[in-house]
């Protein structure tokens, strides 16, 4: 693998094993990939292919079995909890299958879940999440519980947290899982103007809807836990 | 909008410490108004003291064969240690049974 | 210090999120708590009620011993003791208790000098009403006596003494403020004592010593027992100990009883109470993957257990208060001190100040909070991912 200078998220060699008992289930096997700065990638691949896998290594969520994983020119890989913690934080902006929202809290709560260790929103943050309600037409339900919203709210919601640290990457696993068509079109109109912006986006999904889509930078196909060229 | 302090949660947690606290302050005020007429007591206390010599309050069992510890046996069984004295000769949570004072009442007879 | 405030907000909001987990966990402590102080409060309470008077006893109280047993002492040796150095002065006490199988109550029969100006100036202070004793056969009750026998100020009430009988005129009651000490009391003058309990002259119940410097009471008690080989000397310091004890005791089988209904009841309870929940392992996970440090998540798990803590261990130990000394602790106060026939107006003064508060505070707060973090702890040392998936 070419390795490049200007790579924003590059993976070399990363396998991962499941062990559970005895049984060791080989989820992800000698992927390699390096996604420039301000482009937009899916990776696509059948149900159990290891995509979340792969998406929670790249955001530091899980520690690889074998491999490195090096972000914006940091490798993550050998970072002590503490200091992975951080990574997620200031590096790594992810929108879960499930959203990951807490029950019971508002949409603004939830929200600026990731700044509380850090003392709060200031007044930045707070203008940076004013916009970002507005622009996703959320700004009504800032005060709303979450578990009141519907699935593309929530969605839109998870989004606008993994933006709040104003991270330079944005990871979603299955953006278009519980969207209809009109809505995915929005959903990725919406993702192209964040890399308009200069962040850098990698999906997950099988949906042949965002994989067909002419304006990606670029697909990447795995199976069985190995990537297709 | 987004402004959520202080929330209706924080509000009512306040609510709720503010209670306590002021439970807790009210707790020990009357402790120590309490302890000021104990001390306002003394005097009379002394001269009860004084004038029974007795040590040991007048509460129920002790009362019953200890109003003195210097008149309970030494060396009795099961005590802390054997130069101590007894501290609990009666020691019971309930009346003794009803044939012990039978006894008790026709032997004086 | 931002940051604390920011993760006490949050842990607030769990707190309140959590309602039955909190409320649950609140009650149960409530109730421990109140257990535990309800004990400490009595006992206390009782304690200082003995330190008012300690310092009243005589410093040495001398007394005979026949066959192991207390027995009347001789009076022959009153001058050798008043000459000993340091001995103020020695005073010989009649002074024994009285069964009344008729009514299964048992008095204390005390004989007191009437005559001598000290007394007299003693029972003005602490009598309520009526005159002072002086004659055979006048008596002072204790309130709670005189309402047991059914007598008023200059009824009388006539008792057996050996095949005789005798008959007591009531002159006074004594002070409800002085009730722990005199509820069962019958005070009336030395002959009269000797009378009714059998005492014969030249002889007393025991001897009380008065010394110059109290501290000296051991050199004066060696010496007391050289003269009195057979004799037992009890000094105040002793006395003092021996009642501490009596409610240490008292207070300690209390304390174990409460202690193992504790204990299985966190047996029962451990794992729905300091236990990490799914829902709650999820919210980990969560906190965890937007970047919070493993630290970040215990903080507020601490606060939010301190909060739940402290919300139910001030009620309980408020309503300990109010069971103490509000309500005098009915069922508890049984417990502590016994059965008994006569049981005085129990008007008890509260030692708890303002450290004892917290020293009572802490010692609910830390164990439980140190005990709900462990698992909290192995929760989040885990990965996000693990955690979010309901897997690890
Ligand atoms: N924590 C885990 N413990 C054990 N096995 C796991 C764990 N996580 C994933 N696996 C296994 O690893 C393989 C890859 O899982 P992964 O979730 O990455 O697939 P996926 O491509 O995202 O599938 P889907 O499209 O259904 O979401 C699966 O066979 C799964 O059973
Ligand atoms: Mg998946």
């Amino acid at each position: 693998m070419r390795t490049d200078q200007h790579a924003m998220i590059q993976a070399t060699s990363l396998s991962k094993r499941y062990r559970s008992g005895h049984v060791e289930k080989v989820a992800l096997c000698q992927v390699s990939l390096a996604i420039p700065r301000a482009e937009f990638w899916i990776v696509s691949g059948p149900s159990g292919s290891g995509k979340t896998t792969l998406l929670a290594l790249l955001a530091g969520m899980i520690a690889p079995t074998e491999g490195e994983v090096v972000l914006d020119g940091k490798s993550i890989t050998h970072l002590r909890d503490h200091h992975r913690a951080l990574a997620r934080r200031n590096l790594v902006g992810m929108v879960f299958q499930e959203f990951a929202l807490v029950a019971g809290m508002t949409l603004a709560e939830n929200i600026f879940l990731p700044l509380v260790p850090q003392g709060g929103p200031g007044e930045t943050e707070r203008q940076r999440v004013r916009a970002l309600l507005e622009r996703f037409g959320m700004a009504a339900y800032a005060r709303t519980q979450v578990e009141r919203l519907s699935a593309g709210e929530r969605q839109r919601g998870a989004i606008i947290r993994a933006l709040v640290a104003d991270a330079p990457i944005l990871m979603l696993d299955e953006p278009t899982a519980a969207l209809d068509t009109e809505n995915v079109r929005i959903m990725v109109d919406l993702l192209l103007s964040l890399r308009a912006e200069g962040r850098t986006i990698v999906a997950t999904t099988h949906d042949r809807r965002l994989t067909e889509d002419p304006r990606l930078n670029g697909v990447l196909r795995l199976v069985d836990g190995r990537l297709e060229r | 909008m987004i402004r959520t302090w202080p929330s209706p949660t924080t509000r009512w947690h306040l609510a709720w410490a503010g209670l306590l606290l002021a439970g807790a302050v009210a707790m020990l005020v009357d402790a120590q108004v309490r302890r000021a007429a104990q001390q306002a007591r003394q005097p009379e206390v002394q001269s009860v003291v004084r004038l029974l010599g007795v040590a040991d309050l007048a509460l129920s069992s002790s009362s019953r064969w200890l109003r003195h510890p210097s008149i309970a046996e030494p060396g009795a069984p099961f005590a802390d240690g054997p130069a101590i004295l007894d501290n609990d000769p009666a020691g019971a949570a309930i009346s003794p049974p009803r044939a012990s004072e039978r006894g008790r009442h026709s032997e004086r007879k | 210090m931002k940051r604390q405030l920011a993760l006490i907000r949050f842990a607030l909001g769990s707190a309140h999120r959590r309602t039955g987990r909190t409320l649950s966990l609140a009650v149960a402590l409530a109730l421990v708590t109140f257990g535990y102080s309800s004990v400490l409060f009595l006992t206390e309470a009782l304690r200082s009620e003995f330190r008012l008077a300690a310092t009243a006893l005589p410093d040495l109280t001398v007394q005979s011993l026949v066959a192991g047993r207390p027995a009347l002492i001789n009076e022959e040796q009153l001058p050798a003791i008043a000459s000993i150095a340091g001995v103020v002065a020695v005073q010989p006490r009649v002074w024994g208790y009285y069964f009344v199988p008729a009514m299964s109550g048992n008095f204390t029969v005390v004989g007191v000098d009437t005559d001598a100006e000290t007394v007299r100036r003693d029972l003005s202070l602490v009598m309520l009403e009526g005159k002072l004793p002086g004659a055979s056969g006048e008596v002072v009750l204790g309130e709670s006596l005189a309402a047991f026998l059914g007598l008023e100020i200059t009824d009388a009430v006539t008792l057996p003494v050996g095949r005789a009988m005798k008959r007591l005129e009531l002159v006074g009651t004594f002070r409800s403020q002085v009730a722990l000490w005199t509820s069962d009391v019958i005070l009336m003058n030395v002959a009269d004592a000797r009378e009714f309990l059998q005492v014969p002259p030249g002889q007393a119940t025991d001897l009380a010593v008065l010394l110059s410097t109290p501290d000296e009471a051991s050199v004066a008690a060696r010496k007391i027992a050289e003269l009195l080989p057979s004799a037992r000397i009890v000094d105040r310091q002793l006395m003092s100990r021996t009642y501490d004890l009596t409610f240490d005791t008292r207070g300690g089988m209390m304390g174990g009883m409460l202690l193992s209904a504790l204990v299985s009841f966190l047996i029962l309870a451990w794992d729905r109470l300091t236990g990490v929940g799914p829902g709650e392992r999820r919210e980990i996970g969560v906190l965890k993957a937007v970047g919070w440090r493993t630290g970040d998540v215990l903080i507020a798990r601490l606060w939010e257990n301190t909060v739940i803590a402290v919300y139910g261990a001030v009620p309980g130990i408020l309503a300990a208060y109010g069971y103490v000394f509000l309500a005098r602790a009915p069922g508890l106060a049984e417990v502590l001190l016994g059965w008994s026939s006569i049981y005085p107006a129990l008007r008890l003064t509260p030692a708890v100040d303002p450290g004892q508060f917290l020293v009572l505070l802490c010692l609910v707060v830390i164990p439980f909070v140190a005990a709900s973090l462990i698992p909290a702890w192995r929760t989040a040392t885990h990965d996000p991912h693990g955690l979010l998936r309901g897997a690890a």
